[in-house]
């Protein structure tokens, strides 16, 4: 209609690109693109730091309930609430239970259940919102529609009836998180769509006759990295923090299993009495946060070719 | 001679102060005597919004007890809970035990009219009606063709209740009951004036300008959600015994924040949670007060392995039922030996002191029956059972439970914690192993607990069944010999629990509070309502 | 509490001409994008459009959620637990829920038209919106005091931590930003609760009077949208600095101020908006946590309860009204979209 109206049938390729040389350039460029982000990131200091934490803690998970003698299911209840000493080293909780095996042994539930939320957040976010944001128009009013209506559905409800006909269990929980978890992300990466179309380098690629499946994939979502993995660094955060609240609500992992989440709900009326309950719990979700947040970063710089310098 | 009048004195003067001391005093007296000083004016918490102050279709504890303050029945619960005449000032009762004749006082309402027996009548038919959709209705069943009117299957001029006069109340039951009268004290049995309630219609009681009462306090002021306001009523009949002018209840729905503004000296009473109980049981503010709830694991018998007799026996037996009230509940909660709860009446006194107790902590017993059961059912391993809970703290009691069977008899167990419709909707389906469950009293018999348990009892969801309980309970509801009547109830639990193990009755919850020492009389109750302010009264603080 | 226009400019030295200035072009922006609708002449359709749409995503969430209601076990009934069966059925019955589930929808669906929620179940036959309406300003107030004051410390700090990139008060600004995001709400709240409100007794504990009363709750809340926007206007402003038109800007000479503000944080703040939308309903809506801890009458308490309790009635009513509020919030930020970066009109346009 406007001349402004960029659509895609004014750029009709002239020949097929799909070639064999286009291809394996392509594959050549893309190998250089990862090495160069490899390289970017182990000189990202922080980002080291962010990624070697995160792999002591999830090393921990594994490692710390071998160097205690305690189980973390096994209840002494004449030992309950003790305070943290040479054989518990974060004590013990009302039943008894070693808090040091249950802190890792629950990083390790909460890891899982924020990385598989993600997991799904990622996948369906990001083609939710690159479809939406890309191709707009008819396409990105449906779509934007069928998002509102998503995030509206009470998920509580969907979670009490998933918890119903499933057993409470990690996979249970993280598909109830990732049920809205993924509309910010698919906002986010549409976002980002829309800003980054209207570029020159867009302009450029099609013109070489790049397909929309191309387009998304080399030009767009790389740009859009960014934005996509900060997001992400923010996901597992909120997954494992909404296992918490899920929790509060009594809808969390089914007893006995542990979660951080589970464990600071457990404690966090005994601020006064027993602080040492929730001070290590929360210790190591925040040790687990910052790692996030500072991997979230270096991977950020990284992987953004924008930032090469 | 002055001498010895003086010395007498003091003594009278010494016997009262300490029996005021004790909360024992039930005098008249006024306020110096009592030692009520500075503003009488109480701060108080609960847990949650009152769902409903229409009497005749309120059905939860928090208006229960709200409404037991601004409004009164015929009779009134004392300290002991026992039923004490308060709007009717005398009663009497037929040959037969099925007719009760009430002489009402000159009590008025705080609009000034007085309470006529025609709004006992109007109040009782009103939450029997059908389109009501009273949820409690059933609790006036016991009055004649109450329940047929109830259905449909009768007229409102069936149901036996009627006014004879302004002042006579005649009330005839189907069957002769022990516990009428304290049925009296409930709130379904309270008074509602016509005019008042055709007056609002749907907002009857929505508001405190949108209802009328006739009980110590008035409600002044319902900011929804945030706080309720009583106000001493000055048109009740016993006003002089009143101290309080007015209370103040804040509606605080996390523990440890109601926890946080008592000991900030914001409020004068706490519910106290179990988890913060061990810190304060040494503490003068600390009382327990015994509850009529009982906590017990319910068998689903059509479950093969749990048909066994032996099996459930075994199962009762390796609860270790001490220490989880000592170490995990600390609230004052008791073991429970049996399924009625010791605040409930027998014959003139407990229940419970009339009958045994039947299961104890006997662990090498129960693996020896365990054992024996598997023989009989023919397997080496048991199966792994779902021991389905609520999800709320008594889930922490389905964990030690769980770790107990599994230490004790090597059973394994699984912990299905649900919100209270899904735990409902599971046991009605049948759909269960274990049930960890609760039951509280609706009236002080133990009928209320036992005739749960018959041969497709609509609560019996575990399918337990036996003929000669059956018939032993067939015949309590209306055996006129009540002496007769409670032999048969013992008889009746121990079938229950000895013979036939349909439960595993786990503990008798009881409730711990903080009361701050300036406040004396807070009369707490095991049934029905929480709490009773008419007589309550500030000290001086301290 | 907060001087919006210094935090804005971020340092009270900058000429306040300057400021100016930046709100002039963003009202430039805005008349343009709205002259450019009317020359094309469908700002009238564009709207009706969108409000075609609004309804219809409406009745689309008033149906999914209405039937998968339904699925949860158990009536609306209180005392559900100690009901006998019968008596039970005969209640449903009069009140109309022994219908079939579409039938009942329907129903539902007649009344709604006629702007009718119906009563609650569990609050004794209490309208539904006046429940809302009662609920709604405590959630709003503690919601956006949270959003406004954790808003600005957050764009505060973001903007620092994108200036001194890889500086120790980048570092600083990191870790303030975790910590705030890395504290579950109800251990902030419950610390905030015993420490300020019991041990130092400045604030109450909790409870719903005063405005006082109302700063721990918002404090509480304020932490998360700290640590989200810092983390997106760290990252956005770092990702402008690398723009050619940043390079462009400063070739132009101008002030390091200027090209921050002006440019930077400008197109900064679009993802930011973006995702504040959403977070802005939940903020608004209520977090079930720091209102049950502070005993704030809000609106997430309602709505949590009302699906706990089966109040079919009450669910839909806060349903309806938490959708609508989030559909206004994204046609807000899609607004926003072509205040703060004029060139996705273009492509806004084509809507």
């Amino acid at each position: 209609m406007k001349p402004a109206k960029v659509t895609s049938d004014l750029f009709e390729p002239l020949t097929p690109v799909r070639t064999a040389p286009g291809r394996s350039a392509a594959r050549r460029r893309r190998s250089g693109f990862w090495r160069d982000a490899s390289r970017r990131f182990v000189k990202n200091r922080g980002a080291l730091i962010g990624f070697i934490l995160l792999l002591v803690i999830a090393a921990m998970t594994f490692v710390a309930p071998a160097l205690s003698p305690y189980d973390p299911y096994e209840q002494k209840l004449e030992e309950q609430n003790r305070p943290p000493d040479g054989a518990h080293f974060f004590g013990t909780d009302q039943f008894g239970r070693d808090l040091w095996t249950r802190t890792w042994h629950g990083a390790g539930i909460s890891l899982r259940i924020g990385l598989l939320a993600a997991l799904i957040d990622l996948a369906v976010g990001v083609s939710f919102g690159g479809i939406s944001g890309y191709f707009g128009g008819r396409i990105d009013q449906v779509m934007q529609r069928i998002l509102e209506v998503m995030y509206s559905i009470p998920s509580l409800i969907v979670l009490i009836l998933l918890m119903m006909w499933f057993e409470p269990g990690i996979v249970t929980i993280a598909i109830a998180i990732a049920l809205t978890g993924w509309v910010p992300m698919a906002r986010v990466v549409r976002g980002q769509m829309l800003q980054l179309k209207v570029q020159e380098f867009v302009l450029a690629a099609r013109t070489l006759g790049a397909g929309h499946l191309r387009m998304l994939a080399k030009h767009l979502l790389p740009n859009a990295a960014g934005a996509i993995i900060v997001t992400v660094t923010l996901t597992i955060p909120s997954a494992i923090f909404l296992e918490a609240v899920i929790s509060f609500i009594g809808l969390g992992m089914a007893p006995p299993e542990p979660s951080l989440g589970l464990l600071l709900y457990d404690s966090y009326q005994l601020i006064r009495f027993f602080p040492h309950q929730i001070l290590y719990p929360c210790l190591v979700l925040s040790l687990l946060i910052l790692g996030f947040n500072l991997l979230g970063d270096g991977l950020r710089d990284a992987l953004d070719p924008k930032l090469r310098r | 001679m002055r001498k010895r009048a003086a010395v007498s004195l003091a003594v009278i003067w010494v016997l009262s102060t300490l029996l005021t001391a004790c909360g024992g005093l039930q005098s008249q007296g006024n306020v110096d005597e009592r030692g009520a000083q500075g503003p009488q004016v109480l701060q108080l918490m609960t847990n949650n919004e009152p769902g409903d102050l229409d009497s005749a279709t309120s059905s939860d504890v928090i208006s229960g007890t709200i409404l037991n303050n601004v409004m009164e029945g015929l009779m009134r619960l004392d300290k002991d809970d026992k039923p004490q005449p308060a709007i009717a000032s005398s009663y009497e009762v037929s040959e037969d035990k099925k007719t009760y004749t009430f002489t009402l006082r000159d009590a008025k309402w705080s609009d000034g009219e007085p309470v006529k027996a025609q709004d006992f009548e109007y109040a009782w038919k009103r939450a029997l009606d059908p389109k009501t959709k009273s949820e409690y209705a059933y609790i006036l069943y016991p009055i004649k063709n109450a329940e047929k009117f109830n259905k449909g299957k009768a007229k409102a001029s069936d149901v036996g209740v009627r006014a004879l006069d302004d002042t006579t109340l005649e009330v005839k039951l189907e069957e002769p009951i022990p516990y009428f009268l304290s049925l009296t004290t409930f709130s379904t049995y309270l008074p509602q004036r016509k005019d008042i309630v055709e007056k609002f219609g749907g907002d009857y009681a929505k508001e405190p300008d949108k209802m009328v009462y006739n009980g110590p306090f008035v409600l002044d002021k319902w900011a929804h959600e945030q706080n309720l306001q009583l106000k001493k009523n000055e048109n009740y009949w016993d006003r002089n015994t009143v101290f309080l002018e007015e209370v103040k209840i804040d509606i605080i729905k996390d523990t440890s924040t109601a926890l946080n503004l008592y000991t900030s000296d914001q409020k004068d009473v706490t519910m106290l949670d179990k988890a913060f109980a061990e810190a304060f049981q040494s503490s003068p503010e600390f009382t327990t007060v015994t509850g009529s709830t009982v906590q017990y694991i319910q068998f689903n018998t059509e479950n093969s392995f749990l048909a066994n007799t032996k099996i459930r026996k075994a199962i009762s037996l390796a609860i270790d039922r001490e220490s989880m009230v000592k170490l995990i509940l600390k609230d004052g909660s008791q073991p429970a030996g049996g399924f009625v709860p010791p605040a409930i009446l027998g014959y003139n006194e407990s229940f419970r002191k009339q009958a045994r107790e039947y299961q104890q902590f006997q662990p090498a017993e129960a693996k020896q029956l365990f054992k024996l059961g598997m023989e009989e059912l023919g397997i080496d391993s048991p199966p792994t059972l779902t021991l389905l809970s609520y999800n709320d703290e008594r889930k922490d009691v389905a964990v030690v439970l769980k770790d107990q069977l599994e230490k004790n008899l090597g059973l394994k167990v699984k912990v299905n914690p649900q919100p209270l419709k899904q735990k409902i909707d599971l046991e009605t389906k049948g759909e269960f192993d274990l049930s960890f469950s609760g039951w509280k009293a609706d009236y002080n018999d133990p009928m209320t607990f036992l005739d749960m348990w018959v041969t497709n009892g609509a609560f019996n969801t575990g399918k337990w069944s036996n003929k000669k309980y059956d018939e032993l309970i067939q015949k309590s509801k209306g055996n006129p010999d009540f002496k007769k009547r409670i032999n048969d109830l013992i008889e009746a639990e121990r079938i229950l629990l000895e013979d036939g193990v349909a439960i595993a009755p786990v503990y008798y919850k009881n409730q711990a509070y903080l009361v701050k020492p300036h406040v004396k009389n807070l009369e707490f109750h095991s049934i029905g309502p929480e709490y009773t302010l008419k007589e309550t009264y500030i000290e001086k603080r301290k | 509490m907060m001087d919006v226009g210094g935090v804005y400019v971020g340092n009270p030295a900058t000429h306040p001409l300057k400021t100016a200035k930046v709100y002039v072009r963003v009202r430039t922006y805005t008349f343009r994008m709205f002259c450019v609708r009317k020359g094309s002449g469908n700002v009238g359709s564009y709207v009706a459009r969108r409000l075609i749409y609004f309804l219809l995503t409406l009745w689309l969430v008033i149906t999914c959620t209405f039937f998968l209601m339904h699925f949860l076990p158990g009536s609306p009934l209180s005392n559900e637990e100690k009901l006998p069966p019968d008596l039970k059925e005969q209640i449903l019955r009069e009140y109309g829920l022994d219908k079939p589930v579409p039938v009942q929808y329907a129903l539902y669906l007649g009344n709604l038209l006629r702007g009718d929620l119906g009563l609650s179940f569990s609050y004794d036959g209490r309208s539904v919106s006046e429940l809302i309406a009662q609920g709604f300003p405590a959630s709003l107030q503690i919601g956006l005091q949270g959003l406004i004051f954790g808003g600005l410390v957050g764009i505060l700090l973001g903007t620092v931590a994108a200036i001194q990139r890889g500086t120790w008060l980048d570092n600083a600004t990191t870790i303030v930003a975790v910590l705030g995001i890395s504290v579950p709400s109800f251990v902030l709240a419950a610390f905030f609760s015993y420490y300020i409100g019991v041990k130092m007794g400045i604030l109450s504990p909790g409870g719903w009077e005063s405005f006082a009363d109302s700063i721990l709750p918002s404090l509480s809340l304020s932490f998360l949208v700290i640590a989200q926007v810092t983390r997106y206007i760290r990252s956005e402003m770092l990702d402008v600095f690398s723009q050619d038109y940043m390079k462009t800007a400063k070739a132009k000479g101008l002030g390091r101020r200027v090209v921050v503000f002006r440019h930077a944080l400008r197109n900064a703040l679009l993802p930011t908006v973006t995702v504040l939308g959403p977070l802005t309903v939940n903020l608004i809506t209520g977090s079930l946590v720091v209102e049950q801890i502070f005993s704030v009458p809000g609106m997430s308490t309602l709505f949590v309860n009302s699906i706990m309790t089966n109040d079919y009635t009450l669910i839909m009513g806060t349903t309806i009204f938490y959708a609508f509020l989030f559909m206004v919030s994204v046609f807000i930020v899609d607004i926003l979209y072509g205040i703060i970066d004029p060139r996705i009109r273009v492509a806004g346009m084509k809507e």
